[in-house]
């Protein structure tokens, strides 16, 4: 009878004494935690900076519904704590095939394509990071760094993970320009009803 | 007297030489380049040996040196001084990533290694002035605070990934993106940096090998290539 939705909460921020305590990132970890208890979801956490056994984190992936990524962006990608992350807990799913049974081709049909041999069917992800970029950067071409790209064309370095294990991407949602002119308390506000949203709950 | 006299006499000799010297000599040999190599290849013992990389790695060695070019070389894998490396970009004209593709991105030490160097070069200023939107720089758009102008860098990379799951819409993982796409995170803090980046060169659907052979045939004509050489 124990049917409680499960959502799976990772906070990677790494904390850089008097430049990035993580409390931004803490903020915004709290709000999803909130939602979906006020949603009845049973919440798992992990934050990475504090430790983590990578077979729990792999069980962890299995149990839940929803996994969301809670990611200051450091250097146009997570920091680097994410990736060490990434790197053993997917190669551990992927060693025992419980995140995927591989890359999706296979030699009796040569139609299937690459990353279509995930696991993680019904499950959705979603990153919701802090940037010190300001919104303007993105989907413009005439902006000279992204020329164009959305953030989810930059965190595709991080999706495309889940993709690989058949796992539904949800919009991103993100908070911009925190060290300037960013409208953080906005966003913290707005940010439960993103979750309604993309999530339907 | 006469000493200072003599002194000044041969000092004007010197500078008038150094002078003559520095314009009958090829301008290849007073301002030889330098390259900056960079493997980062993270060895899983009986499943990525790095062999791949290093090969890749050489081939490129051998063609710098064979263009004269002056090697400066890091093995993330092995250790660094971020400072040092700091430094290394500095001098280097051109800098070439070697990295395998582990969860479509570059093993962890890299980003562990981009953190601390270009933290690192931050807060001495020696790559950026900042994101390019202070009143100091000027009010540019963001992204334009770098001071690497002039340099080159470009990635060189091994994927599991086939070539055909690239620009191609149809395709269910990347969706018509290309492989530079995937690794734009690589790619975009050298340019936030104010480097020229050049298309990536790589080497497609490794653990089939049907064409490594070719690939790093190919790899020094693409370098000529792209670089000018």
């Amino acid at each position: 009878m124990n049917s409680a939705k499960k959502v799976l909460l990772i906070n990677t921020h790494l904390t850089y004494p008097n430049w990035s305590e993580g409390k931004l990132n803490d903020a915004f970890h709290q709000k999803a935690k909130e939602f979906f208890l006020s949603k009845g979801f049973e919440v798992l956490e992990t934050k990475i900076e504090d430790g983590y056994n990578v077979d729990e984190e792999v069980e962890k992936h299995l149990e839940a519904n929803i996994i969301i990524l809670q990611t200051p962006i450091n250097w146009f990608g997570a920091p680097w704590i994410y990736k060490k992350y990434v790197d053993e807990v997917f190669n551990s799913g992927l060693q025992d095939a419980r995140f995927l049974s591989g890359d999706g081709r296979t030699r009796e049909d040569l139609t299937k394509q690459y990353g279509t041999g995930g696991n993680m069917q019904g499950k959705k992800f979603m990153v919701c990071s802090t940037w010190n970029a300001p919104k303007a950067s993105f989907n413009d071409p005439n902006q000279v760094l992204f020329e164009g790209r959305s953030t989810a064309d930059v965190l595709i370095q991080i999706t495309s993970n889940y993709r690989f294990c058949a796992a539904d991407i949800v919009e991103d949602y993100n908070c911009f320009d925190i060290f300037k002119d960013g409208d953080i308390v906005g966003d913290l506000e707005n940010y439960p009803k993103h979750l309604e949203k993309v999530f339907e709950v | 007297m006469k000493v200072k006299i003599i002194l000044i006499a041969w000092l004007a000799i010197v500078s008038l030489t150094t002078e003559l010297t520095a314009q009958n000599k090829p301008v290849t040999d007073t301002q030889q380049k330098t390259v900056l190599l960079i493997n980062t290849h993270l060895t899983y013992p009986g499943w990525s040996e790095g062999k791949l990389n290093a090969s890749f790695y050489n081939a490129a060695k051998n063609f710098f040196l064979s263009k004269n070019y002056k090697v400066l070389e890091t093995k993330v894998e092995n250790g660094y001084n971020a400072d040092e490396e700091v430094e290394k970009h500095l001098q280097a004209d051109i800098i070439i990533l070697q990295t395998p593709v582990n969860w479509e991105n570059t093993p962890w030490i890299y980003k562990k290694y981009v953190d601390e160097v270009f933290n690192s070069a931050l807060k001495s200023k020696k790559f950026l002035s900042g994101d390019g939107r202070s009143e100091a720089e000027g009010f540019k758009q963001y992204g334009m605070g770098g001071k690497m102008q002039g340099k080159k860098f470009m990635i060189s990379a091994t994927w599991n990934a086939p070539e055909e799951s690239f620009n191609d819409k149809k395709q269910y993982l990347f969706k018509g993106k290309s492989a530079d796409d995937a690794l734009f995170n690589v790619a975009a803090n050298y340019l936030f940096t104010g480097f020229e980046v050049i298309p990536g060169y790589y080497c497609y659907d490794v653990y089939h090998n049907k064409h490594i052979k070719e690939d790093l045939e190919n790899y020094p004509k693409y370098l000529k290539k792209v670089f000018g050489l």
